[in-house]
């Protein structure tokens, strides 16, 4: 009896130590859950409840034809937020690696030292095969975290007009910039529960509705800008020339067709940028148009009317000395030029007599009215306005000068303006690089009469002057050349800047090509050998894609019957098959 | 009429068949199973792509544990104390061959399983309630001669040798578990004091020697600000913050925040964070009741052992009661910071096959002794 008692009291013993147990663990669920509740569950909330952003499209770029130039697309990064879980499976891990495209030792190496992390990113944009591969191997310790990335699907044919995206999806140079405003996309903000793994598990309230960006339509059309862009890049690099640059305008309207630069670069490879290959020289370099503002001069001696065409006669044989400049021609072009001859031979000599024959402000008038040195505003970042100086400022030095394309300053584009000019026939239309159905047409002409007679000079120049390399198959072609001096830090260099300024088809003109080549360093320099050829590659293309109707069918059924001709002359020698014919 | 049919089986089944103590276990085990399939869902579904994976095994290991006790409740606790020797040197060789590398498997750094024809065992469980048996029995043969020191050391050694082996894999929870077992034990069977305190003394300088060899352990202890601790703290600092931020009503059942992959297993030693979050206190006080219920009816049914002169089966109720409350207290006191954070199961809860064969399995010998006690009086009456 009393040893069962001796128990029993043990057993007291052993209850009162149960009874102590509850009292401390109530009293420690007590103190967390009622004192301390709030502390805890702010630490928890601190983990749990997360500010997230909704990722939204930047605005696509889409050419004439909604062909995609640049969009936004989400792509995923691959983050491991426990190497210690991400670890557990070698042989799984070695498979990613190999969809990853790196190596086994270099993922190694970029987790290495952040045991503690919770964020190290192995890579950026993958595309969405590779993440739903990866996913299959279920590895744990890693999520996949979307992001935005620009892509440029016609990359280095676009990419100085286009320009790119800085790393926080913000335009940053080119279109991109100009038009930053109108892409520019608003990410919303959304407040969720989230897992130990960042996954959301419960969307709890949206904080802000994303707004995607608008779409830019260009006036470009893809299939003439890589045209442009494939023959000056092949003209650039045969003539060994440091740039150049391309614009196609359709007269008709003013849309901007294409701009094609070169040298460019990629702007899906980072690596690959650099700030003279992002220029876009068609619109932000202003050069002096030389030669090709002859027909100009001659518009405003027509106008003033103390030219004609034909009965004024230039003697350019004896050269021309102005102030202490002696104007000199590319060879000697005789006595007896007409009026039209100094534009188809390109003779300075009779474009600086014809500018001296009339009163320089008709000249000046006429330089403002096609827009030399006036700002086109295609909003473009950095867009040159060019340069044309008030002629009162103009003595006998800088008429001369004026009259063969010195002293005054185009872009490219102006250049292809103020022919478009020449091809309405007095017809003012302003460039434009965005799509817009609203187009105020302004039909107003002035100097009809002498463009109309001046486009018949451009043609001339093709079929027998100095533009002869541009001369399209099946179609007439009216253009002009130019040779300038290059100009760099204020000073005339030994190179050259070859011009040809072109239209085609004469009548009911829809092209305007601008082909300058910057700097060829081949013993041609001049534009009717080095620029010429490349519009009429151009040229020629791009009326087919358009499929602009042949005009010269004459020119063509010509050729052809000489063909026939000559194959009478190999094949067919028996007379009685001749006749047949 | 009915009433009175009712009243009639259950006086019927009452003498050999604790019916109360049935209903006490049925309602501990239906809601360890709603709790862990609460806590077990994220998880299952971040792992296994469905949300039942843990909660089906888990009914899937009862199933099977019902199975074997239905064959053991018939080994009576007469020929449970004569083999408890047997039992005993069995898992201890298990408990052996863990070690081995060929046998034993690896997992969170601890070589504690033994995998065998698509079963894997934990034999430190097992190992864990059979020296709890043999302890029981070799203290009913040494019957009132305790107080010999001889008869105190003997246990003492096995425990040593079974601590040894738990060390080496290293299991330090399951060594202190079986520890106080031993002394709790030892003074129910009327050590005297002064032994159990100088063996408390004894062991204290090996735990002193292991602290110094690996300070991490020292580390372990910093639970007074374990979200300051670094990495150590992780598994505590999500603990309190689930427990803390249930709040006294608690979020709600399947409402835990922390089981979102923030408390590292929430479904074996952080079950009870996950009540407690999604519970409040008031789940807590109706787990604690649960096991103090249990407690209680071990130490009662010991009781009416030891007054028919059933040592071994008064022992073992008591010990069986001491066993699975003390694990279910040491859990809660991990989970609540109050204990170094420590590996152990909350028994009937926690998500894991040999823990729960190994409830199941003193849970039937309890019901077991339960009925032999019956007959035992009915001799006694005889007599």
């Amino acid at each position: 009896m009393n040893n069962s008692t001796k128990i029993l009291s043990r057993k007291d013993f052993i209850t009162i130590l149960v009874v102590l147990s509850v009292i401390i663990i109530l009293w420690r669920c007590f103190t967390l859950q009622y004192t301390e509740s709030k502390k805890y569950s702010g630490l928890l909330e601190n983990n749990v409840i997360k500010e997230r952003i909704i990722l939204t499209n930047r605005g696509s770029i889409v050419d004439r034809n909604n062909n995609i130039l640049a969009e936004s697309l989400q792509m995923d990064a691959l983050i491991i937020n426990d190497t210690e879980k991400f670890y557990k499976n070698k042989n799984n891990i070695i498979k990613m690696c190999n969809l990853l495209n790196i190596t086994y030792k270099s993922l190694v190496k970029q987790t290495d030292g952040k045991e503690n992390k919770k964020y190290i990113r192995i890579k950026r944009y993958l595309d969405s095969e590779v993440v739903n591969e990866i996913k299959k191997l279920n590895l744990s310790g890693l999520y996949f975290e979307k992001e935005m990335q620009r892509f440029y699907p016609e990359g280095e044919v676009l990419a100085p007009l286009i320009g790119k995206t800085n790393n926080n999806h913000e335009g940053q140079m080119g279109l991109e910039l100009s038009f930053d405003e109108l892409l520019s996309e608003e990410n919303g903000i959304k407040i969720v529960k989230q897992d130990g793994n960042g996954k959301i598990v419960k969307e709890i309230r949206l904080v802000k509705q994303p707004k995607e960006g608008k779409n830019l339509e260009l006036t470009i059309d893809i299939r003439l800008q890589y045209v442009a862009y494939r023959e000056l890049k092949k003209q650039v690099n045969k003539v060994n020339a440091k740039a150049g640059s391309v614009v196609i305008l359709d007269s008709i309207n003013g849309d901007i067709l294409a701009i094609a630069n070169y040298p460019s670069y990629d702007p899906n490879l980072p690596g690959s940028y650099s700030d003279e290959k992002a220029k876009n020289r068609a619109i932000i370099e202003s050069i002096e148009p030389a030669s090709t503002i002859k027909p100009f001069v001659l518009a405003a001696g027509l106008h003033s009317k103390k030219i004609s065409l034909f009965n004024s006669k230039y003697d350019t044989s004896a050269g021309l000395r102005v102030g202490n400049y002696s104007i000199t021609d590319w060879k000697n072009l005789g006595d007896g030029l007409t009026a039209e001859d100094v534009v188809v031979y390109s003779s300075n000599i009779g474009s600086v007599k014809m500018a001296q024959s009339f009163d320089k402000k008709i000249y000046y008038n006429l330089l403002e009215y096609v827009g030399i040195g006036e700002k086109i505003d295609i909003n473009f970042p950095a867009e040159q306005d060019g340069q044309l100086n008030h002629y009162s400022g103009w003595d006998k030095t800088k008429l001369a000068t004026h009259a063969y394309g010195y002293g005054l300053k185009t872009t490219p584009l102006q250049l292809a303006k103020a022919y478009a000019v020449i091809a309405n026939e007095g017809q003012v239309i302003n460039p434009r690089i965005i799509k817009n159905k609203n187009f105020n047409e302004d039909k107003t002409k002035k100097y009809e009469n002498s463009f109309n007679k001046v486009k018949d000079v451009l043609k001339k120049v093709v079929t027998k002057g100095g533009g002869r390399k541009a001369s399209v198959e099946g179609y007439s072609v009216g253009g002009k050349t130019g040779t300038a001096r290059a100009y760099t830090d204020g000073n005339y260099t030994k190179e050259h800047i070859s011009i040809f300024s072109g239209m085609t088809p004469i009548e009911k003109t829809k092209l305007i090509i601008v082909v300058v080549i910057n700097e060829p360093r081949t013993e041609q320099y001049f534009g009717s050998e080095v620029a010429a050829p490349v519009f009429k590659k151009i040229a020629t293309d791009s009326l087919r894609i358009l499929n602009v109707s042949p005009d010269n069918i004459l020119d063509f059924q010509e050729k052809v019957s000489i063909e026939i001709e000559n194959s009478k002359k190999y094949t067919f020698k028996n007379p009685e098959v001749r006749n047949v014919f | 009429m009915a009433k009175g049919i009712k009243k009639n089986l259950y006086s019927l089944i009452k003498p050999f068949f604790d019916i109360n103590f049935f209903f006490l276990v049925i309602t501990l085990i239906l809601f360890g199973l709603v709790i862990l399939t609460s806590a077990s869902i994220e998880l299952s579904y971040a792992e296994y792509g469905k949300a039942f994976h843990y909660t089906l095994r888990q009914i899937g290991y009862l199933i099977f544990s019902i199975f074997i006790c239905s064959f053991f409740i018939y080994i009576n606790s007469y020929n449970l104390k004569k083999y408890s020797i047997l039992f005993l040197l069995f898992f201890l060789i298990l408990l052996a061959l863990v070690l081995v590398p060929e046998i034993g498997m690896n997992a969170n750094g601890s070589q504690r399983w033994i995998s065998y024809a698509g079963f894997t065992i934990q034999p430190s469980e097992f190992f864990k309630l059979f020296y709890i048996i043999w302890l029981c029995a070799y203290l009913d043969f040494k019957d009132n001669k305790l107080i010999k020191i001889n008869n105190f050391i003997k246990p003492i050694f096995v425990f040593l040798l079974g601590a040894i082996l738990l060390m080496l894999e290293p299991d330090f929870g399951s060594t202190v578990v079986l520890f106080a077992m031993t002394l709790s034990i030892l003074f129910i069977a009327g050590a005297k004091f002064l032994h159990i305190i100088s063996s408390i003394i004894f062991m204290s300088f090996p735990a002193a020697i292991l602290v110094r060899i690996n300070p991490e352990r020292l580390s372990r202890f910093n639970f007074f600000e374990p979200c300051n601790a670094g990495d150590q703290g992780y598994q505590l600092c999500y603990s309190l913050k689930a427990i803390g931020s249930g709040g006294l009503w608690g979020k709600g059942l399947g409402a835990s925040t922390a089981k979102l992959d923030y408390l590292p297993f929430p479904h074996t030693d952080f079950v009870f964070a996950i009540l407690a979050e999604e519970l409040g206190i008031f789940g807590v006080i109706f787990l604690i009741v649960l096991f103090y219920l249990f407690i209680r009816k071990c130490f009662y049914i010991g009781d009416r052992a030891l007054k028919v002169g059933l040592k071994f089966q008064g022992y073992l109720s008591y010990a069986i009661g001491i066993f699975i409350t003390m694990q279910a207290f040491l859990s809660m006191f991990i989970n609540l910071g109050i204990a170094p954070t420590k590996g152990l199961a909350l028994p009937l809860f926690s998500y894991g096959g040999s823990n729960y064969l190994v409830s199941i399995l003193s849970i039937t010998i309890i019901f077991r002794i339960y009925r032999d006690v019956y007959k035992e009086t009915l001799n006694s009456a005889i007599r």
